[in-house]
């Protein structure tokens, strides 16, 4: 997987793909989110510390404007003046400001201008104190003014560079914190992103080399156990499925060809022959009837390869009723007895009375014909065929078989399939769809087949679910008890 | 015998018409569901054969109204290959019989003739008799020239069917069907196993015989003479 390509491949102007992915817009999102969360935070630290900084100030004005006037009633106006001198030009009271007026108006001390100044709390703008004790650039002052007992007013102030260099700490501080936490996001969210979308950038090639029709892609399972394992797990399950049923499709196809060819070939070769001389009325009778018998074959094949494809479907399931399958296993030994013995082969059976199931009779009763027919055609010259039918605690259990030459253990899996024959039967005239049809009316009513040795010879075992039908016995039973 | 063929397959429909009409029936043909229900009201057939599929109108549907107008005529569908729904379905809709398609032309004479006879016989009397053969449905006994012959049940169905269609071929396919029970074609001899026996029982030991092999049809009881 090259990044590159995540990168190349804008979706609109200018802006690389992933920024259009969920991941990123998420990312951005919380980001957003984060920032709106921490300007309120902002704020409220802002605002509290602003506030108390304040608060303090005010106290130091207020306490040295107690001083003051406990100064001028106790130790007389000149002394006033001369605190107040001191203190504007003491170094290391920078930032003071102070204004006394007299009672007519004369400054007295102090180097406010005076006609700013009011009774109260005031702010007073930069530059308000002409004589400033330091190089700083000018603040804004905050002051408090009141007229003294003995008429004389006092104001006394502080400027706020304290309170300003605090206001410059708190922004820079989080002007740096907002810098990098949207350095992260970004940073985050592209990286996650670009993850997210490899991820799903691996998916999307596997699927459209699969679309280029190259089945047997797979996407890569990482082993992590994340939500995109899993998802490449369920794909990857989905495409065995669809792979296996490609193949099975395929095989049919093909064999029906195969099959089909067979008998076509036959029939244009008895046609070619019969052209190529002349015969007699008797051989062109012969000839015409052979003919007939091979197209009845092949109509013969399609009629079985459509209801085996009709049972698959699964639309009998729809009329399924109580089967007595003892009469049903009954009835097929009545008729095949006979067929049996005139082949030089005995059938034997031990059938147990009153098993019922639900299913389509018709087609169970075509699934036991076809197994018995097998024996009967397989099991060779003095076969002994055996056929029993039992009660089992998991269901009713049937076994049908056979001393003829059996199935080797390999193939025992593939006589089911469609068109099979093993290559010792190639010359009989099967059509190979029998047991495609057992296979079909087995799936269909759930019942499990086990091919086994019966050393010699074949063992069908067949084990039926009887679940629904003895539910419906209980349920019966239960409703007419009073 | 009045027939109607009910087929829109132009080539099937004249192979049909041709071979029954052989066989001394008279055939009209509809191509169309609609013209075929419309026939079967303006005309006393003795019998109709329709196709399942039909444009305009299927073959199912036409069954349907014609019986619900009170169509008597015995009715014979042709079914599509393989359909194993078809049949139930057909019969349910007032269908007598079906066949599917294609089928040997022996096999929908032997049809038709069966159908054709099926009104008087099939209901009927509980002894059968044919030249010198017996058979008492009620006590479920066979004799012939007075000698009773055991049967086992399903060979006395088998012969049952046989003398009810007297004088008519009956093909294998109707044999499975109706005796057996079995709508597929099996891949042993099953049919013919048990018509030999049936024969052993009732024809070797009293000449003549009255079952008889009809080659490329099937098989026929009937009185010698």
């Amino acid at each position: 997987m090259r990044l590159g390509s995540l990168w190349r491949q804008p979706v609109c102007k200018g802006l690389p793909r992933f920024v259009g992915t969920i991941t990123f817009k998420l990312a951005m999102a919380q980001a957003a989110l984060f920032a709106v969360s921490a300007a309120i935070l902002f704020a409220a630290i802002y605002w509290t510390t602003i506030g108390f900084a304040t608060t303090q100030l005010k106290g130091e004005i207020a306490a040295e404007a107690a001083v003051f006037t406990e100064e001028r009633s106790s130790d007389g106006l000149a002394e006033l003046v001369k605190t107040i001198d001191f203190r504007t030009h003491h170094r290391g009271a920078e930032g003071r400001a102070y204004l006394l007026r007299g009672p007519d108006g004369q400054t007295l001390a102090g180097g406010l201008a005076p006609a700013e100044v009011k009774p109260g709390w005031q702010t007073l703008a930069p530059g308000s104190d002409p004589s400033p004790s330091s190089d700083d650039e000018p603040h804004a002052i905050v002051a408090f003014g009141q007229t003294l007992p003995s008429g004389e007013f006092l104001v006394v102030g502080h400027d706020i560079r304290d309170i300003d260099a605090i206001k410059e700490l708190i922004t820079q501080t989080f002007a740096w914190a907002a810098a990098v936490t949207l350095v992260l996001a970004l940073f985050g969210g592209t990286l996650t992103s670009l993850g997210f979308l490899r991820s799903v950038e691996i998916i999307n090639a596997t699927t459209r080399r699969i679309m280029a029709g190259d089945l047997h892609e797979r996407v890569p399972v990482k082993g992590t156990g994340d939500e995109f394992d899993r998802l490449a797990a369920n794909l990857n399950g989905m495409l065995e499925r669809i792979e296996s049923l490609m193949e099975g499709l395929r095989q049919v196809s093909s064999d029906i060809a195969h099959d089909l060819r067979t008998p076509l070939t036959h029939l244009r070769q008895r046609l070619e022959q019969t052209r190529s001389g002349p015969q007699t009325k008797e051989a062109y009778e012969a000839i015409v009837e052979a003919t007939i018998e091979d197209t009845d074959t092949i109509l013969k094949m399609f009629a079985a390869l459509l209801r085996i494809a009709q049972i698959e479907a699964g639309t009998r399931r729809g009329g399924f009723a109580d089967v007595d399958l003892s009469k049903v296993f009954t009835a097929i030994v009545d008729i095949y007895g006979p067929v049996a013995e005139d082949n030089g082969q005995s059938l034997t059976d031990a059938i147990a009375p009153d098993i019922h199931l639900r299913g389509d009779r018709e087609l169970l009763t075509q699934m036991l014909a076809n197994l018995v027919e097998n024996a009967i055609r397989y099991g060779g010259a003095g076969a002994r065929i055996g056929m029993t039918l039992s009660a089992t605690s998991r269901g009713p259990h049937a076994v049908i078989s056979d001393t003829g030459p059996g199935i080797e253990p390999h193939m025992r899996d593939k006589v089911f399939r469609r068109f099979f024959r093993a290559e010792t039967h190639r010359v009989s005239e099967g059509s190979g769809l029998g047991l495609a049809l057992v296979r079909a009316v087995a799936d269909l009513h759930d019942i499990e087949i086990r091919l086994s040795d019966n050393s010699p010879g074949l063992r069908v075992e067949l084990a039926f679910s009887s679940r629904p039908a003895m539910g419906q016995a209980r349920i019966g039973a239960a409703v007419s008890r009073p | 015998m009045k027939i109607l063929l009910v087929e829109d397959d132009a080539r099937m429909a004249a192979y049909t018409a041709n071979g029954l009409v052989q066989h001394g029936h008279v055939v009209d043909t509809a191509r169309t569901g609609r013209d075929g229900l419309f026939m079967t009201a303006g005309e006393a057939y003795d019998l109709v054969i329709v196709d399942r599929m039909l444009p305009e109108m299927d073959g199912l549907t036409l069954v349907k109204v014609a019986r619900g107008a009170g169509l008597r005529a015995p009715i014979l569908f042709l079914t599509t290959l393989g359909g194993i729904d078809d049949r139930v379905e057909g019969l349910e809709a007032g269908g007598d019989d079906y066949l599917v398609k294609p089928f040997a032309f022996a096999e929908l004479l032997a049809r038709v003739n069966a159908l054709a006879r099926r009104p008087p016989i099939t209901h009927g009397s509980m002894v059968l008799k044919v030249a010198d053969l017996v058979m008492d449905c009620g006590k479920r006994t066979v004799t012939r020239r007075g000698t009773q012959i055991l049967l086992q049940p399903r060979e006395f169905k088998l012969l049952e069917y046989l003398v009810r269609n007297e004088g008519q071929v009956v093909t294998k396919t109707m044999l499975l069907e109706q005796v057996w029970d079995f709508h597929f074609d099996p891949q042993t001899s099953v049919v013919e196993t048990h018509v030999s026996r049936l024969r052993a029982k009732i024809d070797r030991d009293f000449p003549p015989d009255l079952i008889h092999t009809i080659r490329g049809a099937g098989y026929v009881l009937r009185a010698p003479g």
